[in-house]
């Protein structure tokens, strides 16, 4: 076991530690300043947090839905749609979304119609990012919601609550903490998307290139540049862990009082 | 009152009632107006009956205070926050937990909480009050205080209430009716006297296989026990009981010896009276007894004792116990 610990520990940590390791000291903020890199930050952070927030608003009815209602016709299918992107490879994504959205695609005719292009703008950015980083946010969430105990929206029914009140009241705050952890997990893959991103909404400066694909670029020519870009990624990657860990426990008191007995009696 | 085993039905009686869950056929009414029926079809949900239900783990919500807990209902029926945390305070005092107005029922304990849950349902003046074994989540010291103040307040309630416990002795307590339910159906259901004293199936006179009264600590003998007036006679117990208290006294039918002449042995308690029925238990050699002396007693005897002694209805016979063989309780 402790061999497992050290082999586990040696593989995950060295690599970070390489990159704290090798950062340029002083050059850090000065490449903030290059235009370049301010965009590409700049990109990130709008389209992450945008992803992230349509994930949210998007899920949290679905993660409800499978949470609280048994089998309906289509189930099946709209569960493994949801969970695909979790195991599919970006790149194979961002080709599948080109195919879909793409001027040639399924839907591009359509959207073209309305004078949309959706390739090559922020856009496709942010539609890549939400792809890909969904299936985390309705996972926590589905747990999330199936973890509150049926009791206690029984009682809520019994108390003259409504379906929508009861979630708004009970379900919801009850279930923050997973929410929140799907929250930052999904902004976190938001954040790091690569692949499909690069495939579907190119790789333009400014527009479409946000901080991984930035890092790639900048690894071609100029290794310190990458390694600067990396480490401010990795920072913020950081953030989002530690908030991920902090809220969740501040956010206790939510544990449902259990009795000191099994209720195996007259169900 | 809906008595009943594990497993007889008598939760999912409740649940249907609060409706939670859905009967097949039937129809549920109350006051006149149907919360079910089968035909035409009509189904009222939980949040549009008049009802309070508490659960057997009380189901507070654990994010919420006392006091917003007992809110709960008024807020979500449109009251104002103000007028809905006055009324849930005054809850609270009525029932005696205002100092627990701000804590959450994870630092509450198990009779603190069942206040609570009890408060929270009454706050909203439901016509139809539904308690599932409200007792059983308690441990053994608190059910006894529990119980006594439970039934004073039940006692002055205008709604109907619908109780559910697997005690016979809680069920013959409280009740008004009584049901007693086995395996989905209602076995029989009357006052406590009618099934005490005609039970209508093997299942409820063994179900209910009791002997219990109700009376008043009338005084104490030199030799340490109390002595109980009830209906009918007096009983010696060998309890610790006060002084003019009120007790239940319950004697189990087979501590009750049976003789057809008066007899000499060491217990205190003797009651003649003509034999009114004579009952076969399974599994099939004990004959269950009721004598109609003053108070009323069943005994359960052997078939080859009641054979031997010519005891058959109509014939006088004498039920005596010892002080020790009673159960008291208040």
């Amino acid at each position: 076991m402790v061999l497992a610990i050290a082999v586990l520990v040696f593989l995950l940590g060295l690599p970070l530690l390489a990159l704290l390791v090798r950062v340029p000291s002083g050059s850090l903020l000065a490449r903030l300043g290059d235009p370049l890199i301010q965009d590409a930050l700049r990109l990130s952070l709008f389209t992450s947090l945008l992803s992230t927030a349509i994930v949210v608003l998007l899920g949290t009815p679905v993660a409800y839905l499978l949470a609280t209602r048994g089998w309906f016709p289509g189930r099946n299918v709209l569960e493994t749609i949801i969970d695909l992107p979790m195991v599919l490879p970006p790149t194979v994504a961002g080709l599948a979304l080109l195919l879909a959205f793409g001027r040639a695609g399924l839907a591009g005719h359509a959207l073209s119609a309305f004078g949309f292009t959706l390739p090559f703008t922020t856009a496709s950015v942010v539609v890549a990012q939400v792809f890909m980083s969904v299936p985390f946010f309705l996972t926590s969430a589905r747990g999330g919601f199936a973890s509150v105990p049926r009791s206690l929206t029984d009682a809520a029914a019994t108390l003259r609550a409504s379906e929508p009140y009861a979630f708004f009241r009970v379900v919801l705050p009850l279930s923050m903490p997973a929410l929140i952890a799907g929250a930052s997990m999904s902004c976190a893959r938001a954040l790091g998307e690569f692949g499909a991103t690069i495939t579907f909404a190119g790789n333009l400066p400014g527009v479409t290139q946000t901080m991984p694909l930035a890092v790639y670029v900048a690894f071609q020519t100029d290794l310190e540049a990458s390694i600067a870009l990396s480490v401010i990624l990795m920072l913020l990657s950081f953030l989002l862990l530690v908030g991920l860990r902090v809220t969740p426990a501040g956010l206790a008191g939510g544990r449902p009082t259990a009795p000191r007995f099994v209720s195996t009696i007259s169900r | 009152m809906l008595v009943g085993e594990s497993g007889s039905g008598k939760t999912m009686c409740l649940r249907m009632l609060a409706g939670l869950m859905v009967p097949d056929e039937g129809k549920i009414e109350l006051e006149g107006e149907a919360y079910y029926q089968s035909s035409p079809a009509l189904f009222v949900p939980p949040d549009r009956r008049s009802i309070g239900y508490m659960a057997q783990d009380y189901a507070l919500f654990p994010h919420l205070s006392a006091l917003e807990n007992v809110a709960f209902g008024l807020r979500a029926s449109g009251v104002r926050r103000a007028g809905a945390r006055r009324r849930a305070r005054a809850m609270l005092d009525r029932l005696e937990i205002a100092d627990l107005a701000e804590r959450r029922p994870g630092q509450m304990s198990g009779g603190q909480q069942q206040r609570v849950a009890l408060a929270r349902a009454l706050v909203l003046e439901p016509k139809l009050l539904l308690l599932d074994e409200p007792l059983a989540a308690l441990d053994l010291a608190t059910r006894r205080t529990v119980r006594t103040e439970l039934a004073k307040l039940l006692s002055v309630l205008p709604c109907v209430t619908v109780y559910v416990t697997h005690s016979p002795a809680e069920a013959l307590v409280f009740g008004d009716l009584v049901a007693v339910m086995e395996e989905g159906r209602v076995q029989q259901m009357g006052t406590r006297d009618d099934l005490l004293r005609h039970p209508r199936s093997q299942y409820v006179a063994e179900f209910l296989g009791l002997n219990l009264f109700q009376g008043r600590v009338r005084a104490r003998t030199d030799d340490g026990l109390a002595v109980i007036a009830v209906e009918g006679g007096d009983i010696y117990v060998a309890h610790d009981v006060a002084l003019g208290e009120a007790v239940h006294v319950v004697v189990e039918p087979r501590e009750v010896v049976l003789s057809d002449e008066p007899p000499h042995g060491s217990a205190r308690n003797v009651f003649a009276g003509p034999i009114e029925e004579m009952v076969p238990e399974p599994p099939g050699d004990r004959i269950r007894v009721a004598i109609g002396s003053h108070p009323p007693m069943i005994a359960d005897i052997t078939r080859g004792s009641a054979a031997s002694m010519r005891l058959e209805p109509g014939r006088m016979a004498y039920a005596s116990f010892k002080a020790i063989g009673a159960r008291v309780f208040r």
